[in-house]
């Protein structure tokens, strides 16, 4: 464990934290504990867990469970502090799975926002159920023929009236358009 | 949705779709041309218990599984579609290549094409030939746009489909088919 107060941010540190962010975790703590420790090099410098650190303060914990980490140089640290973040992005959810999980929180009557989900996201997740009916098309064989018929635009009305005429009584649509 | 990456808004109707009409067997092998991330098809398998053996295509570099890698319309033509139960072509756009291909071989089971008809403005070549459509089409495609849906109907009793079952929203349509050997 190591006071607040002690741990120094990363200079260069180039993961931005919203507040909402801050605040959701800060939630997460207070819910399940402070899990996982914040991992500092051996002059108390924050490598990973600066979210988990505003956290920390912001519910007003004085002591965090921190990981010295002594076996990587100053060079390695510098592309790590990057590098644990980056690599969270590479992961995405496998929404049905999620779904189930989410369902089954609800059920244990938990709070499904403890999950880090906002409610409108808790909502979306749970509307994903069916929503389209299910129906039968049978498909005639090639029952269509399509002609196209290129004529002058100084064409005369009444011709195209007749020949729209004509294509209606066949059972046939016709479609204008020019180039 | 924070962290997910793709618009599955309509994901639990593709899966209730194969779900109810995967064959009857305790162990399906499955073809998926548009390879991804195999969401649906783990869905499937929680939701009917089957083992499904699922082989993928994707041409895309950052595939970590095993799979076909490789352009799905070379690919699909060198192997033996026999072996498999199902193929999917969860494609967005329009499989006409591959569904002719499919319809043109000895592969006997399941198609499930998911596409988003957006395609009648450049009608698929393969269809347009098929159809027998002029050339001069291309130029005109307000002509054909309205009609597209049935148009491509019109082209999967062309390849031989005889019915199809389909969940449709707007453009977005969801079908399957049975094909025989």
């Amino acid at each position: 464990m190591k006071k607040t107060g002690e741990l120094k941010e990363y200079e260069k540190n180039s993961r931005v934290h919203t507040s909402e962010q801050i605040k959701k975790i800060s939630k997460s703590i207070e819910n399940f504990g402070f899990n996982v420790p914040i991992l500092i090099d051996s002059e108390g410098t924050v490598i990973s867990g600066h979210g988990r650190l505003y956290a920390a303060k912001h519910i007003g914990l004085k002591e965090v469970p921190t990981i010295k980490i002594e076996h990587m140089s100053k060079e390695k640290i510098k592309a790590f502090v990057i590098a644990d973040n980056k690599l969270h992005d590479e992961s995405f959810f496998d929404e049905l799975t999620l779904q189930d999980e989410i369902n089954e929180i609800v059920k244990l009557s938990l709070d499904p926002e403890i999950t880090g989900f906002a409610e409108d996201e808790i909502k979306k997740i749970l509307d994903m159920d069916e929503k389209l009916k299910e129906k039968i098309v049978e498909i005639k064989p090639m029952t269509t023929t399509y002609i196209l018929i290129e004529l002058p635009n100084s064409s005369d009305v009444k011709m195209l009236e007749d020949l729209e005429k004509t294509v209606k009584n066949a059972g046939g649509v016709l479609s204008y358009g020019g180039n | 949705m924070a962290g997910t990456k793709t618009d599955n808004h309509y994901t639990a109707d593709k899966v209730a779709l194969r779900a109810g009409n995967i064959p009857d067997k305790k162990e399906i092998r499955v073809l998926d041309c548009f390879g991804g991330r195999g969401v649906i098809w783990r869905a499937v398998a929680r939701k009917t218990g089957k083992n499904i053996i699922r082989t993928a295509i994707d041409m895309r570099s950052d595939i970590d599984y095993v799979h076909l890698h490789g352009d799905n319309t070379k690919v699909i033509k060198s192997i033996d579609l026999k072996q498999f139960d199902v193929i999917d072509l969860d494609a967005y756009g329009v499989p006409a290549d591959i569904i002719k291909t499919v319809q043109g071989s000895d592969f006997s089971g399941v198609v499930f094409v998911t596409m988003i008809q957006t395609m009648f403005g450049a009608i698929p070549r393969i269809i347009q030939k098929d159809l027998k459509m002029p050339d001069s089409v291309k130029k005109i495609p307000s002509l054909v746009a309205k009609d597209g849906w049935n148009i491509f109907l019109n082209w999967l009793g062309y390849v031989g489909v005889k019915r199809i079952k389909i969940r449709e929203k707007n453009r977005k349509r969801y079908f399957c088919y049975t094909k025989e050997a």
